[in-house]
């Protein structure tokens, strides 16, 4: 017996600002904005329906949330609560499908094919998992849900869907859905691609739908096909589903919108220092190494200063990201006060535990020390002497923004593990 | 709203029941606060372990309290006032 293929895809609604209220009854029915530093430049990252109601969308700057209304509440961003909040949620998912895959810490697709007969089964679901959610998770979390045959349609299914509602999208009719809607709409295609795709005389969803795909992949290579098969129901990305969001980030680095104006260069090596590390925490816990570096730091006086460099050898310890990026933006520090400072790494590759022959400025055994300890007592429990004095709400712990997040790196670093221990067996087999 | 972050052992009141933990009141400064609603349960990891974090409601005013399982300590960690 041969089942339908389903994907369902939720979407958790204004999901920040939404738990925050879960937490705080007194904010419900109220404009929040939860922002991640608390000064008029600092960036609203997400806000709830009330808030949106008035105009402060996800983005806005703290003093002008206070323009458009002045009575808004804004509360500091606070990752674990909306961290333990997702692991709650995807719990809860798992219960219906061994095939999740979490796209980003408020959404996630889940592949019921084989576990709901019918599309009206999937809607069931749908209402079974709101359900638990508003029990086990919280009455004020409310989501989109949407449900169709291919893991993009889901998508846009739950992006058109009214707030809280479930919306099913058949192959047959989804010329219906996508009649007259923007490009931009769509997930997966931003202003230049919509730009390109007008260059063509496509302006609608529809139009994209109905154009040829032999043209379009003329124009856009494979990537043309890509975006007539998302809107046409067939589906590119199956494969995704089967590995639980199990996949390599691009790159790996934090930023942070400093609190105050200063030419103290202690203060921003300090703060400089405490990203690297964090940078470098996050790198090793997911078994992985760089070769390559970024950094950026956004002046005062306007514009902004950084480079970004490939690497000849691989790096891992938060000393050497520091030594690196603090080298690519020290010069413009030292001549104008930052606003802003952020590094990250690229070219990420697992971490094979092979060591350079050349000398290397990093002492590897001592970062591994210093994880043991913080991991075992917290976060800098046991910090470098740059930090020493760095006050906690300096660069403190922010929750990403990363697509394909997993609930708990150590389940990655699990998986990575059992791929490097696989690997291991395959090459012994041969050797023998 | 007024938020006020601390760290201040506390005396709980809890029920274990089964699986779940739920604190009943709390006391501070020789006073009892009834928790009417527990609104919110997360964890906060802490190195390689965990603390429990409730948002409380005591019907005037909203509370967090955290629950340390290694050290059996619970902790007023965050009041917030409306006004």
């Amino acid at each position: 017996m041969s089942f339908p293929r389903i994907i369902m895809h939720i979407d958790m609604n204004s999901y920040f600002a939404s738990v925050e209220q879960q937490a705080n009854p007194a904010l419900r029915g109220k404009p929040v904005g939860v922002v991640a530093t608390m000064t008029p430049h600092g960036c609203i990252i997400a806000s709830s329906k009330e808030a949106k109601a008035v105009g402060i969308k996800t983005g806005c700057r703290v003093d002008e949330a206070f323009f458009l209304y002045p009575a808004v509440r804004l509360v500091q961003v606070d990752p674990p609560k909306y961290r333990s909040t997702t692991e709650k949620i995807f719990s809860i998912l798992q219960r219906y499908s061994e095939d999740i895959e979490p796209y980003s810490i408020d959404e996630a697709f889940v592949n019921l094919t084989g576990y709901a007969k019918s599309f009206n089964e999937a809607v069931r679901i749908g209402h079974e998992i709101k359900r638990q959610i508003f029990t086990e998770a919280g009455e004020w979390l409310t989501n989109s849900i949407g449900i169709a045959p291919t893991r993009w349609l889901a998508k846009f299914g739950s992006d058109i869907c009214e707030k809280g509602g479930i919306i099913v999208l058949h192959k047959e009719d989804v010329r219906r859905y996508l009649a007259g809607r923007e490009l931009t709409e769509a997930w997966g295609i931003a202003e230049r691609t919509a730009y390109k795709l007008n260059c063509l005389g496509i302006t609608t969803l529809d139009e994209l739908a109905a154009y040829s795909p032999y043209e379009l992949q003329r124009v856009f290579g494979i990537r043309g096909y890509e975006l007539w098969a998302n809107v046409n129901g067939v589906e590119v990305s199956s494969l995704r589903l089967a590995d639980n969001g199990y996949q390599v980030p691009k790159s790996i680095g934090h930023s942070h919108v400093l609190r105050k104006q200063t030419r103290n260069i202690t203060f921003h090596r300090a703060v400089m220092m405490r990203l690297a590390e964090r940078t470098g925490r996050k790198l090793r816990s997911l078994g992985l190494r760089a070769n390559g570096i970024f950094a950026h730091a956004g002046l005062h006086e306007g514009g902004h200063t950084g480079e970004s460099r490939k690497l000849d050898r691989p790096i891992e310890g938060g000393e050497e990201i520091f030594r690196l990026s603090w080298g690519m933006v020290e010069k413009s520090i030292r001549l104008s006060a930052p606003s802003f400072l952020s590094l990250g790494v690229f070219r990420l590759s697992p971490d094979t535990g092979q060591r350079s022959l050349l000398p290397t400025v990093e002492n590897t055994v001592l970062s591994r020390a210093l994880d043991a300890i913080n991991d075992r007592f917290g976060e800098e429990t046991i910090v470098r002497g740059t930090l020493f004095g760095l006050e906690g709400d300096h660069a403190p712990d922010r929750v990403g923004f990363r697509k394909t997040v997993e609930p708990d790196s150590r389940g990655l670093l699990a998986a990575y593990k059992e791929e490097q221990r696989e690997s291991r067996d395959i090459s012994y087999e041969k050797s023998e | 709203m007024l938020v006020e972050t601390l760290q201040e052992p506390i005396r709980v009141v809890c029920d274990f029941d089964k699986e779940k933990v739920r604190p009943l009141a709390f006391l501070r400064a020789g006073r009892r606060y009834d928790i009417k609603r527990v609104n919110l349960i997360y964890r906060k990891r802490l190195g390689t372990r965990f603390v429990w974090c409730f948002a409380v409601s005591d019907g005037a005013n909203t509370y967090g309290l955290t629950y340390d399982p290694e050290t059996l300590l619970w902790s007023l960690t965050e009041i917030q006032v409306e006004g």
